[in-house]
């Protein structure tokens, strides 16, 4: 197909390229529903060619997605029903952090300080971080170690987790969990440790004399509960005197992750491996200054099958990471369920231990709360989310349609269109793909012929990049160095902020634009942003436009 | 459970492909006429939902420095009182009331009770409720605190309320009170302009969408799983019994957009279609108001409560009631959404 040897061509110069995507409506083949895809409601619309079946399964999902928890187990039987959240956790429910359905936002939002009287914040402008869709990643690292061997026993190159922590610091915690050497409850909803953030701020100034002001969040741990301090203000004095803190030792690495836009996905799901394998260029090869790694990375259901077979050692749990910031989750499943029990503390059939097991914090709470300890226990305390929810859940993220293309014959649009393929853009936000026969897959096994055999234009080739030292967090990931980072889908991206005014663009949310997120690019695409940096204003608005577009 | 559901967006659309069309066309009257329901409809709920909750404030402040039977009534109907303007807003939630989280952390149901009761015993009350989980926040918070458990009455003494109790419901309320100040200003100064900015057929898709959202969440969460479950622990405003009162004042919310110009625009692109749904939308409130309102005159009093909408998913006669409500609620539903692709 055409179309489908277009969306190979990575270096983009095919002008056959240009014309597909610059005319593409539907982003998403045959999910996308037109009359959905041009206000604040467009990524919460089930795919269009769902059968019923589909469809009722979807809707279940919807409610399982917004179904808030809370902190098991319920004091009142009545509402046994909603719990299993903590005890420690980031959040109370999937839309927290993907607003509905979208990419979240920042606490505080730089741009509107006059709107943030409610967050809580010390005399020194430290503004604590609550209810809020970003988290920390942590993990210890030797600075030489990019790259490890792969074996079980570091899962594969999974992230090494922090001793009596664990691989995501959460924020947030059970009544209880934080208590005085009396067993008096303190730390009001503190979990592992706070985290504190303020902005810093650089000017960006364009050949033509244009300047831009970018913001970047910082995150502070404070009050780990191995080095306990006063929950209510971040003092950065208490971080060197609480340098005790296994948290506060230089081999831990943090980054900062913000929710992503959850629609589409059972579409990459259904891309197949060797279309994504065939864009690859680690070693820069072709010399075009862009190198494309694929993160191959954990897959904890390959891990079950090799387990009950044992033969983890020549069938190695292994597969093409797809989803998260650096593409270090394989399935919709393994993601959406990873973030049940890490992001909300909810244990479920693919992940059955609480992320802190094992840690001196599970091992006090247990010993102080008895009802806990023995809920913990039960069989109900073990698999907090069931199978039906579970699958429910998954399906919902896999069979939202991805919206439809806007102002497709705006003269600007397609300037701007052409003007991101003769830039560069392309050579990382690879337009399109057409997924494949039966290369999806669904919790029970079966395939999800919705998102198969689709002519789909994500904008992106799913692989690393090294985005610069600005983006890196330093923080290896499987395949991932620290300055790498996966390209993010642009399909979609131009409804962000009609469906969330507050979100931010990047991994932690930085940019407030589309404009400054491309800014921000560095590394391997800093001379493409040059590109971008030495055109016009006009042209440069075009090429923002047609992204807006999407 | 805070936020939109949107359960059944995909029900009873046609694939015209009109997105990039726009059927409203975009000139100053219609402009005009989404200035009028962004001023008179969401700002303007907005500003007394603002005043409201700061009557709510005043109460607490109240009861807390003197907490008599007569304070603590005084104190459930500035709650309810606040609710009416909450619940009559949830047809247009977009913006602000998602971006700055005022909406989780005004309505976060299921309330995490478990935490709550642990809470009560030993964290210090003070400004640093800002910063506690959105389900120990808000209205349902509250509720639970000042109606008791809502099963056999929504009353409580006043002798077992505690001081510290007392306190945490003053300083949820004025937690409220700062996001409810927040909202309005976000609006005041800054989304007013840009929903305005927005072409009118684009505006009316961000209100149509809105109103289906509430319709569908009423019909099918709200009131649909806790009547298909014979579950009550799924019923919001269950401490209260204000539920009832509750899923009208949403469809309120559809009725006054409607009201103030949805009903005009809509009549340029879809003029068969105007009348079935002013229609629709009145029958709907009114058979939501049919379920609690025993003695049929229109209004839900203090005597009716025993049929509040929790005691009423157990009985055969109520459960009839709560069907047609549904059954109302969904032809509403298929109505609006057939609007979709024509604006």
């Amino acid at each position: 197909m055409l179309l489908s040897l277009a969306s190979c061509n990575k270096s983009g110069n095919d002008s056959s390229n240009v014309i597909n995507f610059l005319d593409a409506l539907k982003l998403g083949g045959d999910t996308t529903d037109l009359n959905y895809s041009n206000s604040g409601h467009a990524y919460s619309v089930p795919s269009k060619n769902l059968d019923e079946e589909a469809l009722n399964l979807h809707l279940t999902g919807d409610a399982a997605f917004e179904t808030s928890f809370t902190t098991a187990p319920a004091s009142d039987e009545a509402f046994k029903l909603f719990d299993g959240k903590g005890p420690v956790q980031n959040n109370t429910n999937c839309n927290a952090c993907h607003q509905r359905d979208g990419r979240g936002n920042l606490p505080v939002l730089e741009h509107k300080k006059n709107l943030d009287s409610y967050i809580l914040r010390d005399a020194n402008g430290y503004y604590k971080i609550g209810n809020a869709s970003i988290f920390l990643r942590i993990s210890i690292e030797n600075d030489t170690i990019n790259q490890v061997v792969k074996s079980e026993a570091n899962h594969w190159g999974a992230p090494v987790a922090v001793p009596n922590f664990s691989d995501q610091l959460f924020h947030r915690g059970s009544a209880g969990i934080r208590q005085d050497e009396n067993g008096n409850s303190i730390s009001q909803g503190s979990g592992q440790a706070d985290v504190w953030m303020k902005y810093e701020y650089k000017t960006i100034t364009y050949p033509d004399g244009t300047e831009i002001e970018l913001s970047k969040p910082l995150f502070f741990v404070d009050n780990p509960y191995d080095s306990p301090d006063d929950p209510n203000t971040y003092n950065p004095i208490t971080i060197s005197e609480g340098a005790n803190s296994r948290l506060f030792q230089p081999d831990v690495r943090l980054g900062a992750r913000i929710g992503q836009p959850v629609f589409g996905l059972g579409l990459v799901g259904a891309i197949k491996d060797e279309d994504i394998l065939a864009l690859a260029d680690p070693e820069d090869s072709d010399g075009d200054g862009i190198s494309g790694k694929p993160n191959m990375v954990f897959d904890i259901e390959k891990y079950y099958e090799c387990k009950a077979a044992n033969n983890c050692d020549t069938n190695a749990p292994i597969s093409l990471g797809k989803y998260g910031w650096k593409a270090n989750a394989p399935t919709t499943t393994h993601q959406g369920l990873g973030a049940l029990r890490g992001d909300m503390g909810v244990t479920n059939p693919l992940f059955p231990d609480e992320s802190i097991e094992g840690t001196d914090l599970m091992q006090s709470y247990k010993e102080s709360d008895e009802a806990f300890a023995s809920y913990k226990e039960s069989s109900e305390g073990k698999i907090e989310a069931d199978i039906d929810f579970s699958k429910a859940v998954v399906f919902y993220t896999e069979t939202l349609h991805v919206p439809a293309r806007r102002n497709l014959k705006d003269p600007d649009v397609r300037s701007g269109g052409e003007l991101f393929e003769k830039v560069g853009c392309t050579k990382c936000h690879t337009p399109s793909f057409v997924t494949g026969e039966e290369t999806s897959f669904s919790m029970d096994g079966g395939h999800i012929p919705f998102v198969e055999n689709q002519l789909i234009f994500p904008f992106s080739d799913m692989l690393l990049h090294d985005m610069g030292d600005e983006l890196a967090d330093g923080r290896r990931d499987f395949d991932a160095s620290g300055k790498e980072w996966k390209t993010r889908q642009l399909w979609g991206i131009g409804l962000t902020q009609r469906v969330n005014p507050g979100a931010g663009f990047l991994h932690d949310g930085r940019a407030r634009t589309l404009e400054e997120a491309i800014l921000w690019h560095g590394g391997e695409s800093e001379e493409i942003k040059k590109e971008f940096m030495n055109r016009t204003k006009i042209e440069r608005e075009q090429l923002i436009k047609f992204l807006e577009s999407l | 459970m805070a936020g939109i559901v949107i359960f059944c967006f995909s029900c009873g659309k046609d694939n015209s492909p009109s997105n990039n069309d726009g059927g409203i066309a975009d000139n100053g009257t219609n402009k005009a006429i989404i200035a009028n329901i962004t001023d008179s409809v969401i700002v303007a709920g907005y500003e007394s939902l603002n005043t409201e909750i700061g009557g709510l404030v005043t109460a607490l402040a109240v009861l807390k420095s003197d907490p008599t039977a007569e304070n603590l009534l005084s104190a459930q109907n500035a709650w309810k009182a606040a609710r009416e303007h909450w619940e009559a807003g949830e047809g247009h939630i977009f913006g602000p009331v998602d971006t700055l989280g005022v909406d989780p952390a005004t309505d976060s149901w299921p309330v995490d009770t478990s935490n709550l009761d642990k809470a009560l015993g030993g964290w210090a009350i003070g400004n640093s409720v800002e910063s506690y989980a959105n389900d120990l926040k808000g209205f349902h918070a509250i509720e639970y605190i000042l109606f008791g458990d809502g099963e056999s009455a929504n009353t409580r003494e006043i002798g077992s309320l505690v001081n510290i109790q007392l306190e945490y419901v003053y300083a949820l309320a004025q937690s409220m009170k700062n996001q409810t100040e927040t909202l309005l200003k976000a609006w005041n100064e800054e989304y007013s302009d840009t929903f305005k900015a927005l072409t009118p057929s684009e505006a009316v898709e961000e209100l149509l969408g809105g109103m289906i959202g509430i319709v569908d969440e009423v019909g099918n969460g709200k009131i649909g799983d806790p009547y298909n479950d014979k579950n009550t622990s799924l019923v919001e405003s269950q401490f209260s019994w204000n539920s009832t009162t509750d899923f009208t004042n949403n469809i309120v919310s559809v009725k006054n957009i409607w009201e103030a110009g949805m009903d005009d625009l809509i009549n340029q692109v879809e003029k068969a279609k105007v009348e079935d749904i002013t229609s629709k939308i009145s029958t709907a409130i009114a058979k939501i108001k049919a379920i609690s309102d025993k003695d049929n005159d229109g209004e839900i009093d203090a005597n009716e409560l025993t049929v509040a909408f929790r005691n009423q998913i157990k009985s055969d006669e109520g459960r009839l009631l709560i069907q047609e409500a549904i059954d109302a609620l969904a032809a509403l539903q298929a109505s609006l959404e057939s609007l979709q692709g024509r604006i």
